[in-house]
């Protein structure tokens, strides 16, 4: 086991002594096992210390009283493991030992099998049984076997005296300030009693200690109380439980500070630091609580600055003044690190050209590096893009260097550990540095290059200050040069991350996407986890994504049909909720499979290709072209059932199932899809789930009807297989906006709220959820933070909220293509006969007739490019379909807002196309039917949306007005493989919190990298 | 003066064997307070015969639920009812049951037992029902001409055996619950009280035994298996149309969703409690604490009448105080009561002196201190304020962990804290305060 808590040198007690400590326990332990042979009988053994638990179970082995078992750690039944080891013999009495090093969960699931089972241990084992658990293990078995706890009476106590903890505790605590100052590496040390390793074992036996300690009323003399309260705060820090951190922290450095000043600067152990030493570890520690504050508690951000670079401060003049220069070196970042936050360029630059003398002469480079990029960044400040230039690629340079000497010299692992560090923290920073110098130095079209790089090299989950400014200049010198998709695509990028860290609080909505590029091929991770969890809490819409969930995991529902106005979010929540989050759906232990449908036209098709695809697919399923006439529902049954053979759970998703509706005007057509539903709905592993718009729910009785016939018990309509999707209530979308708006640190005031939902609920008496994120994203874009700001936009601020982030989305399409841009939005609106509006579905191909038409000039590239943009941005829907994809604008809502918001100048424009398609027709008068009947129509859809032009009352500055959502996040397919390697959703607290959490084990010594000093 | 074998006293008090022996069984039925089988006698025989109540019977576990059951059937037997006794855990899996399985389970034993009195339903819901699941499911079974109660016990054999099959079972049956429901109801219960009734019998009563066994594990949804069946689905579980009792999981009566669970069922569920050592006001009930050292000294002397066993007292005891301390000090909670003896004679050899005693109740007050964070204090202190408590989940790990016990009496019905914790220092802090 690695790490116990227990002394190898100059220790109180011998082996012999311990046990002679613990003898009425040990006697007790040996009538147990006499009184009760022959028969069940179970006892427990309380003992927090391995070692000591070792002595007495070799004892009694010795002794031929009894047999010792270790549990594997992979153990899923506690009595069917013992009955298993055992293989028939039958031991005078077992002693079992293990159960303290599962995991939690493990051990709870452990125990309650053991519960449940209790009988059987009396059943099957004719001996007694004695279970050796930590005080931990205990408290779980208390919890969670409490009938078979009652089946023992109290546990037999095995305990160390208090001299050997204190003892233990002294030279553990030394121990801790020790590491903090000479870490330099990972290197183990094997001369203290002990042992730090980074084990759950050692830190329970360290608190196990300490809490005997207490409770044998043994009060630790002052300065091991000073070195415990140091212990504590650094726990309760890296747990961000920051005023019991701080309160420790001061008290400990009290007793420091004191020490000092009655002059006792000797080490009361030839290897403890002096009481000066261990005043600067707190300090270190103070000023680490003080950056950390900042970060917890965002308005103390500059006082807590300045608070942390005092500690620093101390710390550093006490190693310059006592001339460590080796701890100067090793800590003087740190300081380096706060003045970079505060801006405070002349004193980091006087820090770093120290620091350059420094590591030059303790001879380390990868610290030396960093003193460069210090130097550059000051130096681009002044703008003196030259030197800025020179000292970011020495820093590069050095890094090279030092790789190349670790290459010949691979077992230096200190340097090893030393540039794994500045790989993950340093050497993107380094490149944007130079990046940026370059910028200013070269042709941007090159300069650019050094930025991607640093695009690259930066993680967010490391440094993400630094990451979203790599992505802002990207996206400035992108846009600069009129590289208008490579902007966009950063941009997409950024939106990302700010959504996973939390600073974005308005995720848009409409049909939010789900990250198609991160494919489906992938395990579920944390990363997908963590991106399903961004999305859904944006959207407002978590409890309905769970409950979805939770209804497909529940034995008793086997279809959902969900139903609601247009608007609420249907779509998204099946693609950016329901999709994901079905990945971390373990049906009964299966491997879910969603299959999400978006048309109708070819159904059959698209199943057979996504359960015929090595790869499960999350996406909208593009049907190959094929000739094979499409497979017949019985051919998909055996699909789905070799797949349920193989493991499989299905879920079959049907978006927007209205469309079915229109495309499959035939009955014989429709029932072939209600026989195949059927037998989804009746097989195993096998679920439904149904999404349309309420207006189209009657036509589902035709499906029961049909169902029916084969399946009687089948009632579609039901409360119990419904799901309505409802817009907020006021009061819910009050609530919505407060919980997303606080979770991503734009808290917004009550008044302002109040009076953002009374405008959003205006017309209807609810919010429609993608209004209220359009006008939300708006809103955070730019920065209104208050009631009065909000009033400034005008007399209808909601409607120019609205606007303007319809021109946002437009204008990433660049100046020259805008435009293009509002036309082509426009041609995807329109009205049916009875004047309800709806969006056509169309192909590239007919948009750019329609263009033509217009005479609207455009290149074949520059089209593809808006409508790239436009897809990506959310604002388009694209169907992949043979034989060309389709386009669709993702919303009803936006339709009629297009609709609304026409300019004169447009109008103009389309009476005089409209003229001259007459003229072209007369003159041409084609023989070709087709084309005659194609420009007819087209002229009488021009005509109608003429006469409803006039009819518009409303006219509004901005041009062709589409109001949308700036939708997610569809990633180029390589920076998808960067982002594979992000692991959890962190905001910047939680990453903090991770960090605060390393720093624990680092100072006990050992990886990952150091936060403490190396940064 | 027969000599104590004190190898035997130790096996016999060995608080993992239930009793087999009925030299040990003492009757405790009358200390406890109100009869609660009367109680739910009362409720069908007198106040409801025809029409179909469901009813709701809990306690710690080992409290004797079993025997109180036993004492129900008797008396609605004789009443002239038709009794469906079973225990149901030796047909459902009790990590993973659903609603429909208790249905099939109850369908299975009332026609069983109907077809017993000769009266052989045959609801043609099912025939179609085992029809369909034979094909969709691909299970080989006898579908054609069995009866009901054949039929279902072939799919519950087969759905106990296998995890997949029986996950399969329930994602075909539970979306048919109500279907499931209907036809118990119209083709299997109400044909069969008539022609109970024909029979000149005053209804039918189902009694499901040892389903508060049922695992507190969590469904998929998060939700636990108890509060799943016996709250969430509740209005499926009292839609049988015939007189029904649920043996329940203890934690439901103290759970927050009690008044949910009681408003569905329309009902409270019965507690069999402690033997009540002390009565409310904390006098010693004389009754209680003697059947409690009989129970002690039927272990040592087996043989003996109760007179002669207490002259042997000394045997066993250094003192009579040292027995009654025992006794009181149990909170009169049985198992507590042998898992002392247990822990002194492994200690001493009897007789058992009072010094060893203290020591096991310390032991014990310091295991059980170290479980109890200052939140169940202070929960501990309230129900100790108020006797009484609800509506707090975590007031589950009090009952369970044995911290907190519940007591009734002619009375009334109050909590009160284990002794043991009773002595502890916080505790008398809290008193003296």
């Amino acid at each position: 086991m690695a790490g116990n808590l227990e002394s190898n040198r100059g220790r109180v007690y011998s082996d012999d002594d311990l046990l002679q400590y613990n003898q009425a326990s040990l006697e007790e332990l040996r009538t147990v096992v006499q009184l009760s042979s022959g028969e069940f009988s179970l006892t427990l053994a309380a003992c927090n210390y391995t070692h000591l638990r070792t002595l007495v179970n070799q004892k009694l082995a010795r002794e031929g009283l009894a047999e010792v078992m270790r549990l594997p750690r992979d153990i899923i039944s506690l009595r069917e493991t013992i009955q298993h080891q055992l293989e028939d013999r039958t031991p005078p009495a077992l002693m079992v030992v293990g159960l303290d090093y599962l995991t939690k969960p493990q051990l709870m699931a452990v125990l309650q099998g053991a519960n449940l089972s209790r009988d059987g241990f009396r059943q099957h084992f004719a001996f007694p049984i004695v279970l050796w658990m930590n005080q931990r293990g205990r408290q779980q078995f208390a919890r969670y076997a409490p009938d078979l706890r009652s089946f023992s009476p109290a546990a037999i106590h095995f305990k160390l005296p208090p001299e050997e903890l204190i003892y233990s505790l002294q030279a553990g605590t030394n121990q801790f300030f020790f590491n903090i100052l000479e870490r330099g590496g990972d290197r183990e040390l094997t001369t203290t009693s002990i042992r730090l390793h980074a084990s759950d074992a050692l830190r329970n036996e360290l608190e196990f200690a300490i809490q005997d300690l207490v409770a044998n009323n043994i009060v630790p003399n002052p300065s091991l109380q000073a070195g415990l309260d140091f212990l504590q705060g650094r726990d309760a820090h890296s747990q961000l439980e920051m005023e019991v951190a701080r309160d420790r922290y001061e008290r400990s450095l009290a007793f420091w500070h004191t020490q000092v000043e009655a002059g006792n600067v000797v080490p009361t152990d030839p290897e403890a630091l002096t009481p000066e030493d261990k005043r600067a570890v707190l300090w270190l520690h103070l000023g680490l609580w003080w950056r950390s504050n900042g970060v917890v508690q965002r308005v103390t951000y500059e006082s807590s600055l300045r608070q942390a670079r005092r500690y620093f401060e101390q710390v550093i003049r006490y190693f310059r003044d006592h001339d460590q220069t080796i701890h100067l070196a090793r800590f003087i970042h740190v300081l380096a690190e706060v003045l970079q936050k505060q801006r405070d360029w002349g004193s980091l630059e006087a820090i770093a050209n120290e620091g350059v003398r420094l590591h030059l002469e303790t001879n380390d480079s990868v610290r030396l590096a960093r003193d460069h990029g210090f130097l550059a960044e000051v130096a681009l400040i002044k703008e003196d893009w030259l030197t800025a230039q020179s000292e970011a690629q020495q820093a590069l340079d050095i890094l090279a260097t030092a790789q190349e000497s670790l290459d010949e010299r691979p077992e230096d692992f200190a340097l090893a550990n030393a540039l794994e560090i500045a790989r993950s923290f340093q050497r993107g920073w380094y490149r944007f540095l130079l990046g940026e110098a370059q910028m200013h130095l070269t042709d941007p079209q090159e300069a650019v290059q050094y930025l991607e790089a640093a695009r690259w090299e930066t993680d967010p989950e490391v440094d993400l200050t630094l990451h979203l400014r790599v992505l802002n200049e990207l996206i400035a010198h992108y846009f600069e040069m009129g590289c208008y998709w490579e902007a966009f695509d950063v941009k997409q990028e950024r939106r990302q991350v700010e959504y996973r860290y939390n600073l974005r609080a308005f995720i848009g909505a409409g049909a939010l996407q789900s990250h198609q590029s991160i494919g489906a091929a992938q395990p579920f991770d944390d990363t997908t986890q963590a991106m399903v969890a961004a999305e859904i809490r944006a959207s407002g819409r978590l409890r309905d994504v769970e409950t979805l969930a939770q209804r497909l995991q529940s034995n008793q529902y086997s279809i959902i049909i969900i139903h609601g106005p247009s608007g609420v979010g249907k779509s998204s929540i099946l693609t950016a909720g329901l999709l994901p989050r079905l990945r971390s759906v373990y049906f009964q232990g299966r491997t879910t499979q969603p299959i999400l449908v978006q048309t109708y036209g070819n159904w059959p098709q698209a199943i057979a290709q996504a359960l015929t695809s090595p790869q499960s697919s999350y996406s909208p399923i593009t049907p190959s072209p094929t000739e094979t006439p499409p497979p017949s529902s019985a051919d998909l049954i055996t699909l789905l059932r070799d797949g349920t053979d193989r493991n499989y759970f299905y879920v079959l998703i049907f978006d927007q199932f209205e469309e079915f509706f229109f495309d499959k005007e035939e009955a014989s057509d429709r029932r072939h899809f209600y026989e195949f539903l059927q037998q989804c709905i009746d097989l195993p592993f096998i679920k439904v789930v149904l999404s349309l718009r309420e207006d189209y729910l009657h036509h589902l009785l035709e499906a029961e009807r049909s169902i029916n016939r084969v399946s009687p018990d089948w009632d579609l309509l039901s409360k119990d297989v419904r799901y309505a999707l409802a817009n907020f209530t006021p009061e819910a979308a009050e609530d919505v906006i407060r919980q997303l708006t606080v979770a991503a640190q734009y808290p917004l005031p009550g008044d302002l709220v109040q009076r953002l939902v009374t405008d959003l609920s205006a017309k209807t008496g609810d919010v429609r959820p993608i209004e209220l994120q359009v006008v939300g994203a708006q809103l955070q874009r730019e920065d209104i933070h208050t009631l009065p700001q909000y009033e400034a936009l005008g007399d209808m601020p909601k409607e120019k909220l609205v606007q303007d982030y319809l021109t946002y989305v437009v204008r990433d399409c660049g100046a020259p293509n805008e435009r293009l841009a509002w036309v082509l939005l426009y041609l995807l609106t329109e009205e049916d006969r009875e004047q309800r509006l709806f969006r056509p579905l169309k192909t590239r191909e007919e948009l750019e007739a329609e263009l033509a038409l217009l005479e609207m000039p455009f290149k074949s590239d520059q089209l593809t490019m808006v409508l790239s943009i436009l897809v990506g941005s959310g604002l388009l829907f694209q169907f992949p379909e043979e034989p060309e994809d389709r386009y669709q604008l993702v919303h009803d809502y936006l339709v009629r807002y297009v609709r609304d918001v026409q300019t004169p100048e447009l109008m103009a424009e389309l009476e005089a196309a409209r003229e001259r398609e007459r003229v072209a027709l007369k003159a041409k008068q084609e023989p070709d039917e087709k084309a005659t009947q194609f420009l007819a129509e087209k002229n009488e859809a021009l005509e109608h949306r003429l006469k409803l032009q006039k009819r518009a009352t409303v006219v509004m500055s901005i041009g062709l007005g589409i109001v949308t959502l700036l939708g997610m996040l569809t990633l180029s397919i390589a920076r998808a493989r960067h982002y594979q390697r992000i692991r959890a959703e962190k905001s910047e607290i939680q990453a903090l919190r991770t960090a605060s959490r390393t720093l624990f084990c680092q100072i006990t010594n050992l990886r990952p990298p150091s936060l403490v000093s190396e940064q | 003066m027969i000599e104590l074998n004190v190898s035997e006293f130790y096996r016999a008090s060995n608080p993992s064997r239930p009793i087999a022996d009925q030299r040990y069984y003492i009757n405790f039925s009358d200390v406890r307070g109100g009869d609660i089988v009367e109680e739910l006698a009362r409720t069908i025989i007198d106040l409801s015969p025809d029409e179909a109540t469901t009813q709701l019977l809990t306690g710690h576990v080992g409290s004797g639920k079993s025997t109180e059951l036993f004492r129900l059937r008797d008396h609605l037997e004789t009443a002239g009812f038709h009794v469906v006794y079973f225990e149901s855990d030796i047909d459902l899996e009790m990590a993973d049951v659903e609603v429909t399985d208790i249905l099939l389970v109850m369908a299975r034993q009332v026609s069983a037992s109907l077809e017993k009195v000769g009266i052989n339903l045959k609801p043609t819901y099912f025939q179609r029902l085992f029809q369909s699941i034979s094909d969709t499911l691909r299970m080989p079974m006898e579908v054609t001409d069995v009866s009901l109660s054949v039929g279902i016990a072939n799919i519950t054999a087969q759905s106990k055996e296998s995890t997949d099959l029986r996950s399969q079972l329930h994602q075909y049956l539970e979306p048919r619950t109500k279907n499931i429901l209907d036809s118990i109801n119209q083709e299997l219960l109400d044909p069969g009280i008539s022609q109970l009734k024909a029979q000149g019998k005053a209804g039918l009563v189902a009694i499901v035994d040892n389903l508060d066994r049922i695992f507190p594990n969590p469904k998929p949804s998060g939700r636990f298996q108890p509060e799943y069946l016996f709250v969430d689905r509740s209005e499926q579980l009292k839609r049988l149309n015939c007189h029904v009792l649920y043996t329940i999981p203890l934690s439901l009566a103290f759970s927050d969703d009690l008044p949910i669970l009681v408003n569905r069922f329309g009902v409270r569920p019965s507690v069999l409690t402690m033997v009540p050592v002390h009565d409310i006001s904390g006098r010693i009930n004389e009754t209680s604490l003697d059947k409690l050292r009989q129970m002690v000294m039927a272990r040592a002397f087996p043989n003996l009448s109760e007179g002669d066993r207490r002259l042997h007292i000394p045997q066993v005891f250094d003192t009579a105080a040292t027995l009654d301390r025992l006794c009181k000090v149990s909170g009169g909670h049985m198992r507590s009561v042998l898992r002392y003896v247990y822990g002194c004679v492994r200690k001493q050899s009897p007789p058992l002196s009072q010094a060893v005693l203290e020591q096991v109740i310390r032991d014990e007050r310091n295991d059980m201190l170290a479980l109890i964070n200052t939140d169940e204090w202070q929960l501990l202190f309230q129900a100790v304020k108020d006797r009484t408590f609800q509506g707090n989940n975590d007031y589950n790990s009090l009952l369970r962990n044995l911290f907190l016990y519940e007591y009734r009496d002619d009375r009334g019905r109050w909590v009160d804290i284990n002794p043991v914790l009773a002595e502890t220092e916080v505790y008398r802090q809290w008193r003296g305060t």
